[in-house]
C-alpha cells in the first residue's frame, strides 16, 4: 500500500469515528454536547430540495443557523417549548459512505450519506441524503465549522425538521 | 340557545348563531370523505386559484407544469407573448404533454406518439402523418384550455367556464393586494427557488385556519416568541404589542366572497429606511405609516395566503379527507440591498419552513386536531366563536375562520340536513 493510501485510509478511520459519535449523540438527544462540537460561528444548514448548488441569497435554504440561531434551536428543543419534539421522537441513523479529504493540516473536506429513521406516534419518516462537513482539527478530535446537508427527495412528504437532521 | 334549539341545528354543517354569538362547524367536515368529493367539484373546480407569478413564465417559450387543484397544469408563454394555461394532457392517448418542471421550449411533444403543440396550444404534427384521413383536423385536437387571469404579476386559473372573472371573485381583496403590492411598484419582483414544499396529515382548511390565526401564537409558539424573537432577532413583544388594539389599524376585515385580511404589528426591521420619504411623496403620511408599521396577512378563498411580511404565498390543496399538500413562495424584489434580501429570508426561514421555529409546531398540533377529529362523534362541533359580537375582531379572533367557512357553506351542494 502507498503512502498515500494509507493515510487516506487513516483519516477516513479518523473521520467516522467522529461522525459516529455525532450521529449517536443526536440518536440519543444529547444536543447540549452535540453542540459543543461545533466552533463558536460555525454554520449549520439545509440545502433546497430541488436547487441545492444555489446561495442562500438566491434561493429558500430549509435551514440556514448562523450560530446563535443553532444555539436556540438546541435550547428551543431542550427546554421543552419545541412541542413538535415534545416528547422527542425515537431516531436512528445510518451513516455511510464516508469521504474524507485534508485541506491543509487543521482542515478536512469530509462527506457521508445518511439516513434518518424517524418514529412519532406510530408514524415513521424516513429522511436519506449526503451531509458535508468542514472540519477544524481540535486535539485529537475535530470541531465542525460548516455542517451541510443535502436531502435526495422531492418533498418533503409527511415529514418536518423539526429534529435535528 | 336551549336544548330544543340546539336539537334542530344538530345536523346543520355550520351553527352560525349571531344572538349569542356562537359559531360552529361539524366536526366531519374536517375528515369525511365525501365532503372531500363535494369541496373538489364545489370549490376548488369553480374558484379561481393561485397558480403562479408572471416571473417564472417571463419570456416567450417559458413554460411551468404544475399541479393546481385537482390537475398538472402546462402554463406557457406563447410566442405571442400571451400568458395561457393547458391540461398537461396529449389529445391523443392523455399522455403528459411535458415532463419538465420549468424550462423555455419552442413545442412540446408528447413522448408516447410525439404529437407536438406549440406554445399556444395547438397540434402543430403528428408523427408519420400520411395515414390519417384527409378530414382529420388539427385544429380539432388543441390542448384543453384552462382559463387564466393574473392581477398585477398573480396568475389565477380557474377550471369553471361559468364563473365570474378573476378582479369580480377578488372582491374587497384587490385593495389589499394593492397595498402590498404597491410598495414594489416599477419594482421587477421574482419568485425564488426553493419553494417549501409539504404535506400533512390535516385536513387543508384547519391549515388554513391556522395560517390566519394569531389566538394560537401564545401557546404553540412560545419557543418563536419567548425564546427566538427575544435573544436571536432582539425583539420583544407582547400579545398585545403585536396583536393587540393599539390602534385602529390593528384588526381583521372580511373582504367578500370568503377572503379576509389580519392586520398586525410590523416586527421584523426589513424596511428599507429610504423607502419612506418616497412613500410619504406618493401615498401620503397616513398609509405610509401603515405599510411601514403594520403587515397584512391575505386570505384569499379557498387556499391562498399571502403574508407581506416577506413576502410569503402560500397554497394548500387536498389530497384527500386527511391530507394537505402545501407550497410556500416567497416573492422578492429581483434586484436588492444583500441585507434587506439577508433579513427577508432569514425572517421566512426561521418561521415558515418545515424546519423553522413555528411552522413544525403547528403541523404536530394539526395532525392531532385531526385524529381527533375522526375520533369523535357524528354530530360532533367545533368552535370558531371568539369575538363574534365585538365591533371589530383583532387578529387572534377568530373573524377569518367564519368568512371563510360561511364561503365554504355557501359553495357546498349539501342538502342542510345531510348527515
Amino acid at each position: 500500500m502507498s503512502q498515500d493510501a494509507a493515510l487516506t485510509i487513516h483519516l477516513r478511520a479518523e473521520i467516522e469515528e467522529f461522525l459516529y459519535m455525532e450521529a449517536e449523540l443526536l440518536d440519543e438527544w444529547r444536543l447540549d454536547e452535540w453542540l459543543e462540537l461545533f466552533e463558536e460561528g460555525a454554520i449549520s444548514q439545509v440545502l433546497p430540495l430541488r436547487d441545492p448548488t444555489l446561495g442562500t441569497d438566491d434561493s429558500l435554504y430549509l435551514i440556514d443557523d448562523d450560530y446563535v440561531r443553532l444555539k436556540s434551536r438546541v435550547q428551543q428543543l431542550l427546554n421543552g417549548t419545541t412541542y413538535s419534539e415534545n416528547p422527542f421522537s425515537k431516531l436512528r441513523r445510518l451513516v455511510s459512505n464516508v469521504r474524507a479529504v485534508a485541506e491543509s493540516p487543521m482542515v478536512v473536506r469530509a462527506r457521508c450519506n445518511f439516513m434518518v429513521h424517524r418514529s412519532r406516534r406510530g408514524k415513521i419518516t424516513q429522511y436519506v441524503g449526503q451531509c458535508r462537513y468542514r472540519l477544524l482539527r481540535k486535539g485529537d478530535s475535530f470541531r465542525i465549522t460548516e455542517r451541510v446537508v443535502q436531502l435526495d427527495q422531492d418533498n418533503l412528504s409527511q415529514g418536518h425538521l423539526g429534529f435535528i437532521l | 340557545m336551549d336544548m330544543t334549539t340546539a336539537h334542530a341545528f344538530a345536523n346543520q354543517w355550520i351553527i352560525d348563531d349571531s344572538e349569542d354569538g356562537v359559531f360552529s362547524v361539524r366536526a366531519k367536515a374536517y375528515c369525511d370523505p365525501d365532503i372531500y368529493v363535494a369541496e373538489q367539484k364545489d370549490i376548488f373546480d369553480r374558484c379561481w386559484l393561485y397558480a403562479a407569478h408572471e416571473s417564472e413564465i417571463a419570456k416567450p417559450g417559458d413554460f411551468l407544469t404544475r399541479r393546481v387543484g385537482a390537475r398538472e397544469l402546462l402554463m406557457v408563454r406563447g410566442k405571442d407573448g400571451e400568458l395561457r394555461a393547458f391540461l398537461n394532457i396529449c389529445r391523443h392517448k392523455g399522455g403528459t404533454v411535458c415532463r419538465e418542471r420549468s424550462g423555455n421550449a419552442s413545442t412540446f411533444r408528447c413522448l408516447y406518439h410525439s404529437w407536438t403543440y406549440t406554445t399556444q396550444g395547438k397540434l402543430a404534427g403528428v408523427a408519420l402523418k400520411e395515414s390519417y384521413a384527409s378530414g382529420f383536423d388539427k385544429d380539432r385536437f388543441s390542448l384543453y384550455p384552462v382559463r387564466l387571469e393574473s392581477y398585477r404579476g398573480l396568475i389565477f386559473i380557474c377550471y369553471d367556464e361559468t364563473a365570474d372573472g378573476l378582479k369580480q371573485f377578488l372582491s374587497g381583496a384587490v385593495e389589499v393586494l394593492d397595498m402590498i403590492l404597491d410598495q414594489y411598484e416599477g419594482i421587477d419582483m421574482t419568485i425564488l427557488p426553493g419553494a417549501y414544499e409539504y404535506t400533512m396529515s390535516a385536513n387543508w382548511k384547519m391549515l388554513m385556519e391556522n395560517s390566519m390565526d394569531a389566538y394560537h401564537a401564545i401557546s404553540v409558539h412560545t419557543r418563536f416568541f419567548n425564546d427566538y424573537m427575544p435573544n436571536v432577532m432582539g425583539v420583544k413583544m407582547s400579545r398585545n404589542d403585536l396583536f393587540g388594539r393599539t390602534s385602529e389599524h390593528v384588526g381583521v376585515r372580511d373582504l367578500g366572497n370568503g377572503h379576509s385580511v389580519g392586520e398586525i404589528r410590523r416586527f421584523a426591521k426589513n424596511m428599507d429606511a429610504t423607502k419612506r420619504s418616497m412613500w410619504e411623496e406618493k401615498y401620503g403620511k397616513e398609509r405610509t405609516d401603515r405599510l411601514i408599521n403594520y403587515n397584512r396577512n391575505l386570505l384569499l378563498f379557498p387556499n391562498t395566503i399571502i403574508a407581506e411580511q416577506f413576502p410569503m404565498i402560500r397554497t394548500c390543496f387536498p389530497l384527500s379527507a386527511d391530507v394537505t399538500e402545501s407550497t410556500s413562495w416567497t416573492l422578492v424584489p429581483e434586484q436588492e440591498d444583500p441585507a434587506i434580501r439577508a433579513g427577508r429570508l432569514q425572517g421566512f426561514t426561521s418561521f415558515q419552513g418545515p424546519g423553522g421555529f413555528g411552522t413544525p409546531d403547528d403541523i404536530e398540533v394539526l395532525e392531532q386536531c385531526q385524529r381527533n377529529c375522526r375520533e369523535l362523534p357524528a354530530d360532533a362541533y367545533l368552535d370558531s366563536s371568539r369575538g363574534m359580537k365585538q365591533e371589530v375582531c383583532l387578529p387572534d379572533d377568530e373573524l377569518q375562520n367564519r368568512v371563510m367557512l360561511r364561503e365554504w357553506r355557501r359553495q357546498l351542494d349539501l342538502p342542510m340536513g345531510q348527515g
